[in-house]
């Protein structure tokens, strides 16, 4: 029982951190980069020009205002420039954003750590990246300036106070960034109200594609509703791959624990060759001695689940709580990764609880032939 | 001179004033729209810079970026560079001429650096005038026209007041420039075309 107690108690710590982890990532990614949903016009997604821009997006808040299942909505701009500062200059990415929503929808506002958030003033204001201000040797404070194509064909060019930076460990999806307001942006291309994504956050999760599929019929063809992972198909691709990887280790997992039950039951059916014999030789059926046999290792099985569920949940709310802090952060689709941390979900104890039962039933079948083939004359004479 | 440029996305018209002394010395710079405003341009022999009086910044425009639009025109920073050499780049010859044109196929020297493969240029047989020009690049594909129209008499010369030019690759794009007014063999001094005048605010 030892063996099944552990096997769950590790199964379960490996789906907390495993599965639970990608959800905590997921989570993360969804919040900081791509909303649970987005709107572009139809073609952008797929070749990200300029002018595919989306015209009326009142009109298309105003529609996403009648899904109750939305919590917050963000509507961007996105579009190249170089910027300059004193003799430093540095082609960048600007993302325009509604400072209100976006900070509803993102974590952006809370990423600032050095300066401030926008303030919501008509000034003309940017947030830099990291690597950005390394490259311009701006600080917060500093005047910067943007030189871009215009929609109108004209040069759009102007200048910046740096009011905030984003700077944290590691080269996050921030660091070559330039974040500003969008109605500053517009002015600065002379794009009227045209934008180019609507950024969305749901309120349960779990019922994205059905939304989804009814924002399009609502929407029309004109427009695209897509979801993170079409948005970002490249990473989640990755992101299968590698849960792939997983698969491989949760397989040798259960192997591992798989032979350690069959050796366990094997054994105590070796050792009481003598005491089936007699049930036999007392007219016990060779089937009474399978179900004899399935019965007790289930109920092992079961008390196993019981006694590994207590286990794992002590040792899973640690890690949930407190994880594994990172020496050397990492980055991940654009997500700094600064610890490992699990996260406590009813797969924890679900899965771990199938396997276990699974393997119980199988790893009896062979112990349990053995047993209803023993000759009770053999039996007793076994010592 | 303005410039209407039309594109499939947007449209604009510039009004500009044009100082030029001979072909190695040009400069541009924007009355209107509001928002360009005093947004110049000089090109001295091969050099081009331009500034932006809003950011107080003088760019100047490098090797990389000659084959880039002026102003989000179908001209390119190249166009205004290179028209001096022309001339002593390109050896030019009679085409087959037809009834009312004739025809000068000019091609690049071998040591010209220029994207054109070949320059057809269409001369009126009447008054002598080019009318048409049509740029050939080196896989001898058309690559743009432009047309000459509108000659009239402007500032004491006739010439044709009206360029249109019409890149074929892209199409619903065309520029159009026309000489609204003309002084010819004024005494330009040489600060006109100095980095001094070009940061000039106006």
């Amino acid at each position: 029982m030892g063996m099944m107690v552990f096997g769950f108690t590790l199964f379960s710590f490996f789906v907390c951190i495993a599965d639970g982890g990608y959800e905590i990532y997921i989570d993360h990614f969804i919040r900081e980069r791509t909303g649970h949903l987005q709107i572009h016009q139809k073609g952008y997604l797929d070749n990200p020009r300029f002018f595919t821009a989306i015209k009326d997006p009142k009109t298309v808040t105003d529609d996403l205002g009648t899904f109750s299942e939305i919590e917050s909505t963000s509507s961007r701009i996105h579009f190249g420039s170089l910027s300059f500062f004193k003799k430093k200059t540095q082609g960048v990415q600007i993302m325009a954003v509604d400072p209100e929503k976006e900070a509803m929808l993102t974590t952006l506002k809370k990423r600032v750590n050095r300066g401030v958030y926008f303030s919501g003033s008509s000034g003309h204001e940017v947030i830099l990246g990291k690597g950005v201000s390394e490259v311009l040797k701006a600080k917060v404070g500093s005047d910067i300036y943007l030189i871009g194509q215009g929609a109108d064909g004209s040069i759009a060019n102007d200048s910046f106070k740096v009011i905030g930076i984003i700077d944290h460990p590691g080269r996050g999806m921030d660091d070559q960034k330039v974040y500003m307001p969008l109605r500053i942006a517009s002015e600065f291309l002379s794009f009227g109200d045209r934008i180019h994504e609507i950024s969305l956050i749901v309120k349960d999760g779990t019922n994205i594609p059905k939304l989804k599929k009814k924002l399009q019929q609502k929407l029309g063809d004109g427009l695209e509703v897509s979801s993170w992972e079409e948005v970002e198909k490249d990473f989640y691709k990755a992101m299968q791959a590698d849960k792939k990887g997983d698969t491989v280790a949760r397989f040798i997992l259960i192997l591992v624990m798989a032979i350690g039950v069959f050796n366990t039951v094997l054994m105590s059916i070796l050792e009481r060759t003598r005491e089936f014999g007699v049930i036999k030789a007392i007219g016990g059926r060779p089937i009474d001695i399978a179900k004899l046999i399935f019965i007790e290792n289930f109920i092992m099985a079961l008390f196993s689940i019981a006694i590994g569920s207590i286990f794992s949940t002590f040792l899973n709310y640690y890690f949930s709580k407190y994880g594994i802090d990172l020496a050397t952060p990492i980055e991940w689709g654009g997500i700094i990764i600064k610890e490992i941390k699990g996260k406590v979900m009813l797969a924890c104890y679900t899965t771990p609880s199938k396997i276990i039962l699974t393997t119980t039933f199988f790893v009896c079948l062979y112990p349990s032939w053995m047993a209803m083939k023993i000759l009770p004359s053999k039996a007793m004479r076994a010592a | 001179m303005e410039m209407q440029i039309q594109t499939p996305n947007w449209k604009r018209t510039l009004k500009m004033k044009v100082w030029t002394k001979g072909l190695e010395r040009t400069f541009i710079t924007i009355l209107a729209p509001k928002k360009d405003k005093g947004i110049s341009t000089l090109k001295r022999d091969n050099d081009m810079w331009n500034f932006f009086p809003k950011i107080n910044k003088v760019i100047k425009v490098p090797p990389s970026m000659m084959m880039g639009s002026w102003m989000g025109s179908d001209l390119t920073n190249d166009d205004l560079v290179k028209e001096n050499t022309y001339r002593k780049d390109f050896n030019s010859k009679f085409g087959v001429e037809d009834q009312n044109y004739y025809r000068i196929i000019s091609t690049p020297k071998p040591e010209t650096v220029t994207v054109w493969g070949k320059v057809e240029i269409l001369v009126d047989k009447k008054n002598e005038f080019p009318i048409k020009q049509i740029y050939y690049d080196e896989n001898m594909e058309k690559i743009r026209v432009m047309e000459m129209k509108e000659i009239k008499k402007i500032g004491g010369k006739t010439i044709p007041t009206v360029l249109e030019l019409v890149p074929l690759k892209k199409k619903g794009n065309k520029t159009i420039i026309k000489y609204t007014a003309a002084e010819f063999n004024k005494e330009i001094s040489d600060s006109v075309f100095s980095k001094r005048n070009l940061q000039k605010r106006r």
